[in-house]
């Protein structure tokens, strides 16, 4: 019984997780099909930025708010990779839309250049980021099961931040253009809408919701210039199995794979679980190439 | 109000419009005539900005709008509906709407009563997905959306293709009554004569990418239609 509940709780865990990273790629890949590499380092940023804002706390602030700063650092590393976000659009990616093979090499560019860029700022070596004390320690559900608050905080963070993106891209009118601009860019257009500012937009806010991933890394480990790298491939995963264009597809890919992984992981080794899930995601996409949800729209078949 | 001249267009090598000037006044229902595939719906795009003018001036306004793109065109005041629609998919019939208004640039807050009032079942739509319409809700939608920021000149492509007779005949009447009004000129691209006959002021015929005739009503006679349409 014990087993199981933790085994269901670890699952919900790792997709919670899975969902973070890939959530950002979901907006950048998925609804704008750009083939996205340095969203890895989009989610480095945002780890930076929390470390940054952490020893700014630690220096200026009396000890007792130390607690606080990761309240401040979530907003902190949205705002600092909407803004690279924004930067990276308005000078590359804006050029390299509708060209996949080139958008990927640039991106890649990027990556390489950012990682190198931290570790000029922050040095090589891993950092730690104190968690707040408030997030340690863990909920006893029962004798031997302990729920820890960490794992059910980025839970949490993540219930929010999807519930965030469903009401910008369905509730409001940036994202009735944003939507607009996606399935028919042409009439979007000769109604007035300025799809450059939409793409600059849209593009930022994926590096944004990137950074918040970031962020809450910082809580699970250490952190380094290259720890974008280890989440890209999952990411990508993610929004592949899930289908591309919708953000029900990636949610319901992150919980597939986060599932998959804990059970396999749990039945086999760590190392033959993961092989496992890669073949599972391969054998699924042969059957059902578009993923779990497959959005059809003229403007996606084009 | 809208002056062309000059122009030429095209899709990526192959140049379709080759030197096209034409004149809509204000007020004016002004119609577009010509065999499938001579560059109607061409003319249109690049008046609209979908396509790139590689020459020539389009003048709108006293404004030259050649180089400026798309959105700017409708923020000006040109509306459009164009040949297939072009409804967006996934977004609901009031969503639709509601990016009519984009053109309005903020003006207005909702959707004008007059721009919905010339189709009485469109609010009954309202929560359907643009996608699940007949061809002729469809219509009527766009219809509504080009209506909906109240532009001054209105680029109409073939809109009676496909569409079932009732809806043809509201699509007259709302035409009429635009004319009627005089607020709002039209450009028309349509086949159907009997259609442009009983709309139109000016007449334009297009072949091979050129304007090949030019004239009123009355001009329109059975030899012109012989000469520039007959298959």
């Amino acid at each position: 019984m014990e087993v199981m509940l933790l085994q269901l709780f670890n699952g919900i865990s790792v997709s919670s997780i899975l969902l973070l990273i890939a959530l950002g790629l979901a907006v950048t890949f998925g609804l704008m099909n750009v083939i996205n590499m340095a969203h890895g380092e989009m989610i480095m940023i945002g780890a930076y930025a929390a470390f940054v804002t952490q020893n700014i706390f630690r220096a200026a602030l009396p000890g007792e708010m130390f607690d606080w700063y990761f309240a401040l650092a979530v907003p902190v590393s949205f705002l600092v990779c909407f803004l690279f976000g924004l930067l990276l659009e308005s000078s590359l990616i804006r050029f390299l839309y509708g060209r996949p093979l080139d958008s990927l090499l640039a991106t890649w560019g990027v990556g390489l250049a950012l990682q190198q860029a931290a570790r000029s700022i922050f040095g090589a070596p891993n950092v730690a980021v104190t968690s707040p004390g408030w997030l340690n320690g863990g909920w006893t559900v029962m004798e031997g099961v302990v729920l820890p608050y960490k794992r059910l905080f980025i839970i949490a963070l993540v219930a929010v931040v999807l519930l965030l993106m469903y009401v910008y891209i369905y509730r409001t009118a940036e994202g009735r253009r944003m939507r607009a601009v996606m399935q028919n860019r042409d009439m979007a257009a000769c109604l007035g809408i300025s799809t450059r500012r939409v793409d600059a937009l849209t593009f930022a806010v994926g590096s944004g919701i990137a950074g918040i991933a970031g962020c809450a890394l910082t809580l699970i480990g250490p952190i380094g210039p290259s720890i974008g790298t280890y989440y890209i491939v999952d990411a990508f995963m993610v929004v592949v199995l899930g289908g591309v264009g919708k953000l029900i597809g990636t949610v319901l890919g992150a919980l597939g794979i986060g599932m998959a992984n804990t059970l396999f992981e749990f039945w086999t080794t760590a190392s033959l679980g993961k092989v496992l899930v890669f073949l599972a995601v391969v054998l699924f996409l042969q059957w059902k190439p578009r993923g779990i949800i497959a959005v059809r729209t003229r403007s996606l078949d084009s | 109000m809208l002056t062309v001249r000059q122009l030429e267009t095209g899709y990526g090598g192959t140049v379709i419009l080759r030197g096209v000037s034409l004149d809509v006044k204000p007020g004016q229902v002004v119609c577009l005539l010509g065999r499938n595939g001579v560059g109607k719906t061409t003319l249109m795009r690049g008046i609209m900005g979908v396509l790139k003018a590689r020459k020539g001036s389009i003048r709108f306004k006293d404004e030259e709008l050649a180089g400026r793109p798309p959105a700017v065109r409708a923020r000006r005041g040109i509306g459009y509906v164009p040949q297939g629609r072009e409804i967006f998919p996934l977004l609901t019939v009031y969503d639709n709407l509601l990016l009519g208004l984009e053109a309005a640039g903020g003006r207005l807050k909702t959707i004008p009563e007059e721009a919905v009032a010339r189709f009485p079942t469109l609010p009954s739509l309202y929560g359907r997905r643009g996608g699940d319409l007949s061809g002729g809700q469809q219509q009527q939608l766009a219809f509504a959306r080009a209506l909906a920021p109240q532009p001054d000149l209105l680029l109409l492509d073939e809109p009676c293709e496909g569409i079932q007779p009732s809806i043809v005949e509201e699509i007259r009447a709302v035409i009429r009554d635009i004319k009627r009004e005089g607020r709002m000129a039209i450009l028309l691209a349509e086949q159907d004569l009997e259609f442009v006959r009983s709309v139109g002021d000016y007449f334009y015929m297009m072949d091979r990418g050129m304007i090949v005739w030019q004239g009123e009503a009355a001009e329109l006679t059975e030899d012109v239609v012989q000469r520039h349409l007959a298959v």
